[in-house]
């Protein structure tokens, strides 16, 4: 399905909407900038693709192809903010293209009067951007300055034979968008690193390892800030370094920005106009030196 | 619900252990894989390791999988195109039809998935998006939902 005039459902999920709206006021000033016409529609939980999918195969496809119908209601496809999100989403409309899925999948939604066809395809937002590269580096009227260390995360590449984004081992794109802001993007040991928050739903210390890790080697590259798009790995790097700071006096707190932050400053807009004094970390100092 | 027998628990830890059958045992999935990193012990090789031998004994009583965090770096490092992260998948999912103890904080996300959402609102979160000018965030057809958590067996899975 092509989507007419770049009209989409926006699939915020839960972290950004009810944990981090800062993320969610950066998009929905930035997005209509882009020419992204965003519609909003009564979605759940994706569900998540960690716990829930690990309880249940069926229950995690049956919700996540009711997500699906809705955005199919309206001849939309789904444009998501997350990458957890997307990592269902995408999944599950991969595993309903198999007749034999679909069947089952539809016999669940018929008891509460939903059908799902698959005509509705999940695009993650950095897809989109990179997908429109040259129309945004048009927008650029305010090249950032600094050096910034990208985390492009786990589940906006992987599995890459269903995902199909940026390179599973070595991403790219995150860096390149971040040259395109005119931001250097550091090369670090740790860059395809997992942010821990799979891993903190069993083991929390072995999640603040992982952090400490990301934030150590970010900072021994020079990097002045990490760049992350999704909302779970933002969690960890900021509130999640924040409790890492307050035990761990050996390390140097390093500010998080979300993607569609530097985006919005890059593309001119007010610093005050974004919610950037919501951060756990503070990012004041670092934002009097990148723009 | 009935129960899973071990009868069917053995035949899907043969299918496992077919999937895992061309590993080299090179531990690629052990560099690569960040629990690893913190924990030697956490080895996702030897896992591999007791499947494709055939070794059932105790792999659903020592919980090994469910430390992975699922983050698919195995599969994406394996040279073999052994699907690590899918087995792991499996072997929760086995755990949980054979009523085998589940991580607290996985069994609340299964829990939560009945409100819309699993992760919790932070207490202050309608003022601050109130604050920053944000719409209320759309409210999912819970009834649905519910509907979609028992129909698909998953309502009765948390509940035992």
């Amino acid at each position: 399905m092509k989507n007419p005039d770049e009209k989409y459902a926006i699939f915020w999920g839960c972290t950004i909407p009810l944990r981090l709206p800062w993320i969610e006021k950066a998009y929905r000033l930035v997005l209509p900038k882009l020419g992204i016409h965003m519609v909003d529609l009564p979605f759940s939980c994706c569900p998540d693709p960690l716990a829930s999918k690990s309880l249940d195969h069926t229950a995690w496809l049956a919700l996540a192809a009711r997500n699906l119908s809705l955005a199919e209601e309206q001849n939309l496809n789904i444009l998501s903010m997350c990458s957890g999100c997307f990592g269902t989403l995408k999944s599950a409309h991969e595993e309903i293209k198999n007749p034999e899925v679909k069947k089952e999948v539809n016999q669940i939604l018929s008891q509460v009067n939903r059908k799902i066809k698959g005509s509705t395809d999940v695009l993650h937002i950095q897809q989109w951007l990179v997908e429109n590269f040259d129309s945004i580096s048009e927008k650029i009227i305010r090249p950032l300055q600094g050096s910034v260390a990208s985390h492009t995360g786990c589940h906006y590449t992987r599995p890459s034979d269903i995902l199909q984004t940026d390179d599973p081992v070595y991403p790219e794109q995150l860096d390149a968008l971040c040259e395109m802001m005119g931001l250097e993007a550091v090369d670090y040991p740790d860059k395809n690193l997992c942010c821990g928050t799979g891993v903190g739903l069993t083991d929390r210390p072995a999640a603040s390892g992982l952090i400490k890790r990301k934030v150590i080697g970010a900072y021994k590259a020079k990097a002045q800030a990490l760049v992350a798009h999704c909302p779970s790995c933002i969690l960890s790097y900021d509130s999640g370094q924040m409790m890492l700071l307050r035990k761990d006096k050996s390390i140097q707190p390093l500010p998080v920005f979300h993607l569609m932050e530097l985006l919005g400053l890059a593309m001119g807009l007010d610093p005050d106009d974004l919610a950037l004094g919501e951060h756990a970390v503070s990012v004041e100092e670092v934002l009097s030196r990148i723009i | 619900m009935e129960k899973i027998i071990e009868q069917d628990i053995k035949a899907k830890l043969e299918e496992l252990s077919k999937l895992v059958a061309p590993c080299l045992q090179c531990a690629s999935c052990a560099a690569a894989c960040p629990v690893f990193q913190t924990h030697f012990e956490r080895n996702p090789r030897q896992v591999a390791l007791r499947l494709a031998r055939g070794d059932f004994s105790d792999v659903l009583a020592d919980e090994a999988f469910w430390w992975c965090g699922s983050c698919y770096s195995c599969e994406a490092h394996c040279p073999q195109g052994v699907p690590l992260t899918h087995v792991f998948f499996e072997l929760k999912r086995l755990a949980v039809e054979a009523s085998k103890p589940v991580p607290k904080l996985i069994q609340k996300i299964g829990e939560r998935l009945s409100e819309g959402f699993i992760s919790p609102a932070t207490p202050d979160v309608q003022e601050k998006r109130k604050k920053l000018d944000l719409p209320p965030v759309a409210k999912p057809d819970l009834q649905e939902i519910q509907k979609i958590l028992d129909v698909s067996g998953l309502s009765q899975k948390l509940k035992s």
